[in-house]
């Protein structure tokens, strides 16, 4: 099991730095002027030009790119993620609190989308073109062709403009509330986030397990489980679902951290802050290292999952992690 | 003969598509047997399958309206019109109601979207769509008259562009609809005036944010908006003077009592700068007076027009006219004049069909404009209508006909969509094909390759890209940066699908067995084993241009999409960030998303049906 987690890891730090390099040569294909943006606006024409050309030089532009890029690479991993030009502050205290916001939908996203999917797509390869298995494959191709933003708007609509359940969108408010009626906000601005994700969600992981279980179904080894005159539930959950679970553990872990790429259009709509609205509103603002902190945030989400993924492929399905 | 003909032959294959659509089909053991080549197969269970027959007649019918559409329906871009902004669905401004007599009617007016007409009865009747919302403090609807109304001897009416103002034989004058600057109601100190001074209202005057009367000791009083309050401000010479006003939103011309004309208002606009002097003399005596946004045109006693202002909306290219003036009339951006023998003279801008005269109209003896509908008084008791019908889908927050917009956004969305796919399925092809074919390192590498692209996020990286490179193109470069980034970020997929598809036929048997023919590797290749990768590749090309328009609308909708003016399906959204545009603006964001989904249903209703089809493992009975 080690030798196959060394050699995955050894596999993904190429592509890690790969994609950094692009990040670097996108944050440097950027539009401003990064050495402006650290400065002060309120300095003398002699006094500004003095502090660019220190700025400069403390920003390290003067370097070649290759030396320009690994410095940002190491900084990175030290945890210096430049300055927010947008905030004022440094990168790494900006991104704590819309991280943790995210974390908290996904999450919950995550739970409902398990709860729902599984025993669905279970039934549904199970009873095979029925009425049930219809209608599913159906909500997931309707929900699949739905961009999430339109689920979210008619979701807002129905429930906060017609019912007036929900709020429009937002965080709580911290400074208001307290206590139980907190939670209580907590809770109601997490609905339609939630909801919306979980739908989108939902609608390509139900194909999968159901695919997933058919195939599992049709193996030979379901055969001679029915010949032995094995219950029907034991043929289905201990040995069909147990086998179909190997492709569906990947499919999990790759769309629990594709949610905190793929939340950023939601995060926009409901005004959530999380790390999807950051970054929006890091580009809006011009906020250069900001976006690039994000965005090598966000890339290296990705190759975790894709790690994380191959490791609990090899850990269900030992033939993987032997061969 | 043969016309009928050829209608029965269409007529009974629709039937029979009908039939083949929603009758189940029975046939003989034989029948069903019978060998076919794989494609006939393919297209026999393709046309069997009754969701995928709905999502490819849907999809044509997109494919119609957005490439017929935006040929048979030109628009204009950069035109916008913000009076008419944010206006619902509806086409039937111009309908007047049927048992509506010419005789009948004392006076018609229009606002935005909707007209009313005083009856001689003193009762109002009115038409068209309710431009107000229901918002805080803001509106009424107009096109709900009020009971006291209903109620009251009417006598005269005005219209703003939402609201109305009414006036009853008492001399109280009503107000309803917009009053989000309180334009509805007279305020208090004009009616402790006009109590103390006992003059009665001779004239009713709206424009969209202020409304003006003038009253029998010809004095003005305007109330509405700070800014029309300030602008509209009589000297001391012409006070008292007042006979008659018309106005723009920032000028207001004024009829003196000794038939000449005033312009005040904004002083830097053509309207007041370029007024004739020689109508300031009083030497031609004005007896009318009418009024464009930026335009005035007066009638004199001997029926001759003048007209000065604003260059734009063709307004100062007054026509020839031979006969004597009867009477005038302005809109927003046109003017109408009624000539002597019944006829109608009207100019300006058309973009609304403002100018647009019903061909079958005859002699007319009054003519109303207003806004951009016009109702002209047949001298046989018809009421003949023309101008803006309306917006079958509403328009946008610029007074533009989302209609229009949907058509050609259609063209922009569909056009961006499968030229991403193009560029996707083409790398895709290259890669996969490579891999496949080649092996050994460079498989390896291609495939480390697509890892890297699998693992970029995408839509971070697409509205960073779209961010970092958009600002230095132009606009239609933008749009096909937007096809290069969704082509780029999106082949990874298919790539590793053709590869594995392709190791896959490589092992079978029929290859084999075509080796020990001693085909050559080559024909092999082309003949055996990429006929069934293309299949494959069909499939996904449908799958993957529906996620490639729903990747567009998402760009666009966060604003990194298609730029504006350009319309596409997504960048008709963006605005529905705001929470307003959800709450009272529904069509604004309710109709172009449907047309996404549907779109994208449609094209993922064909895949779906064609993967079935190609699929040899769905066929089972």
């Amino acid at each position: 099991m080690l030798k196959y987690f060394i050699k995955r890891v050894l596999v993904l730090i190429p592509v890690f730095l790969c994609i950094t390099v692009i990040l670097f040569s996108i944050n440097k294909l950027m539009p401003g002027d990064p050495v402006r943006a650290m400065l002060p606006t309120n300095l003398k024409h002699d006094q500004y030009l003095a502090a660019y050309d220190a700025m400069y030089i403390k920003l390290g532009l003067d370097k070649s790119l290759p030396e320009q890029y690994w410095s940002w690479l190491t900084n990175m991993f030290r945890g210096e993620f430049g300055w927010s030009s947008m905030n004022n502050r440094p990168v790494a205290d900006v991104v704590a609190e819309p991280i943790r916001n995210t974390v908290i939908l996904n999450f919950g996203v995550i739970i409902i989308q398990l709860l729902i999917s599984i025993p669905v797509g279970i039934w549904c390869a199970v009873k095979r073109r029925s009425v049930f298995d219809n209608f599913w494959q159906v909500f997931s191709l309707v929900t699949w062709s739905m961009p999430s933003f339109f689920i979210a708007l008619c979701l807002i609509y129905l429930f906060s403009v017609v019912l007036g359940w929900l709020p429009f969108g937002g965080m709580p408010n911290s400074a208001l509330l307290s206590g139980w009626a907190y939670i209580a906000s907590w809770l109601r601005h997490l609905v339609l986030p939630t909801v919306v994700l979980s739908l989108i969600s939902i609608a390509s992981t139900i194909r999968i397990i159901r695919n997933a279980m058919i195939d599992a179904l049709n193996q030979d080894y379901i055969r001679t489980a029915r010949a032995k005159g094995l219950q029907e539930k034991v043929v289905i959950y201990s040995h069909a679902f147990r086998n179909a679970l190997i492709p569906v553990s990947t499919v999990v872990v790759a769309t629990f951290f594709s949610l905190f790429a793929g939340s950023t259009i939601t995060e926009t709509v409901f005004a959530w802050n999380g790390i999807g609205k950051v970054m929006i509103g890091a580009i809006h603002m011009r906020d250069t290292m900001l976006i690039t902190t994000m965005n090598s945030f966000f890339s290296l989400l990705s190759v975790t999952a894709v790690l994380i993924s191959d490791i609990v492929y090899g850990f269900v399905d030992p033939r993987i992690r032997l061969s | 003969m043969s016309n009928r003909s050829v209608f029965g032959r269409v007529a009974s294959s629709f039937t029979g598509m009908f039939k083949r659509l929603f009758v189940p089909q029975k046939m003989s053991v034989l029948e069903e047997e019978a060998i076919q080549t794989p494609l006939r197969t393919i297209l026999k269970n393709f046309t069997r399958n009754r969701l995928g027959m709905i999502g490819l007649f849907v999809f044509i019918f997109f494919l119609l309206f957005a490439f017929l559409g935006s040929r048979l329906y030109p628009i204009n871009l950069t035109y916008l019109e913000l009076t008419n902004g944010n206006l619902p669905p509806g086409r039937g401004y111009l309908n007047v109601p049927k048992d509506l007599k010419a005789q009948d009617i004392k006076k018609i007016v229009s606002g935005v979207s909707f007209s009313f007409a005083l009856k001689n009865d003193g009762t109002l009747a009115n038409w068209g769509s309710e431009p107000n919302q229901l918002m805080t403090n803001v509106s009424d609807y107009v096109l709900q008259i009020p009971e006291e109304v209903k109620k009251a001897n009417i006598v005269d009416i005005a219209s703003g562009g939402k609201h109305i103002l009414a006036l009853d034989d008492q001399g109280i004058v009503h107000g309803w609809g917009y009053y989000g600057h309180g334009q509805t109601e007279i305020p208090a100190d004009i009616q402790a005036e006009l109590q103390s001074s006992g003059a009665k209202i001779n004239q009713m005057f709206a424009s969209t944010m202020w409304s003006a009367i003038v009253t029998s000791d010809k004095d003005l009083h305007v109330w509405g908006s700070a800014q029309a309050t300030m602008n509209f401000r009589l000297t001391r010479q012409i006070r008292g003077h007042v006979e008659k006003i018309a106005a723009g939103d920032n000028n207001m011309i004024l009829l003196l009592d000794d038939g000449s004309v005033r312009v005040i208002g904004d002083r830097s606009s053509e309207f007041f700068l370029n007024l004739p002097e020689e109508l300031t003399e009083g030497n031609i005596k004005i007896v009318d007076i009418a009024a464009t946004n930026r335009n005035a045109l007066v009638l004199d006693e001997d029926g001759n027009i003048h007209t000065w202002g604003s260059t734009q909306d063709r307004l100062t290219r007054t026509p020839a006219i031979e006969q004597k003036v009867v009477s005038i009339a302005a809109g927003y951006k046109h003017f109408v004049v009624l000539l002597e023998d019944g006829s109608v003279v009207t100019w300006g801008a058309n973009e609304l069909k403002q100018t647009d005269t019903p061909a079958n109209m005859t002699s007319l003896d009054r003519v109303y404009a207003d806004y951009f509908q016009n109702y002209g008084m047949g001298e046989d008791g018809s009421v003949y209508a023309w101008g803006n019908k309306g917006y079958m889908f509403g328009s946008d927050e610029f007074g533009r006909d989302i209609l229009g917009r949907l058509i050609h956004g259609g063209r922009i969305s569909l056009t961006v969509g499968a030229i991403a796919t193009g560029i996707s399925v083409a790398i895709a092809l290259i890669v996969g094909l490579t891999a496949g074919y080649i092996g050994g390192w460079v498989d390896h590498t291609l495939m480390r390759v697509a890892d890297i692209f699998s693992a970029i996020p995408f839509y971070p990286i697409a509205v960073t890209l779209s961010y970092a490179i958009g600002d230095k193109i132009s606009q239609s470069g933008r749009l096909y940066l937007i096809m290069v980034i969704l082509g780029v970020l999106g082949w990874m997929g298919l790539a590793r699908l053709i590869r594995a598809q392709l190791l896959v036929e490589r092992e079978k048997d029929f290859v084999l067995a075509a080796k020990a023919l001693g085909i050559k590797q080559r024909k092999i290749m082309w003949r055996h084993i990429l006929p069934n990768v293309f299949n494959l590749v069909i499939v996904n090309i449908t799958l993957s241009y529906a996620s490639s328009i729903l990747s567009e609308a998402g760009l666009s909708f966060l604003g990194f999409g298609v730029a504006q003016p350009t319309p596409s399906w997504g960048n008709m959204l963006t605005s529905a960030q705001q929470s307003i545009v959800i709450q009272y603006y529904w069509w604004r964001w309710f109709i172009p998303g449907m047309f996404v989904v549907l779109a994208a249903l449609s094209a993922n209703l064909i895949g779906d049906a064609m993967r079935e089809a190609v699929d040899p493992r769905e066929n089972e009975r």
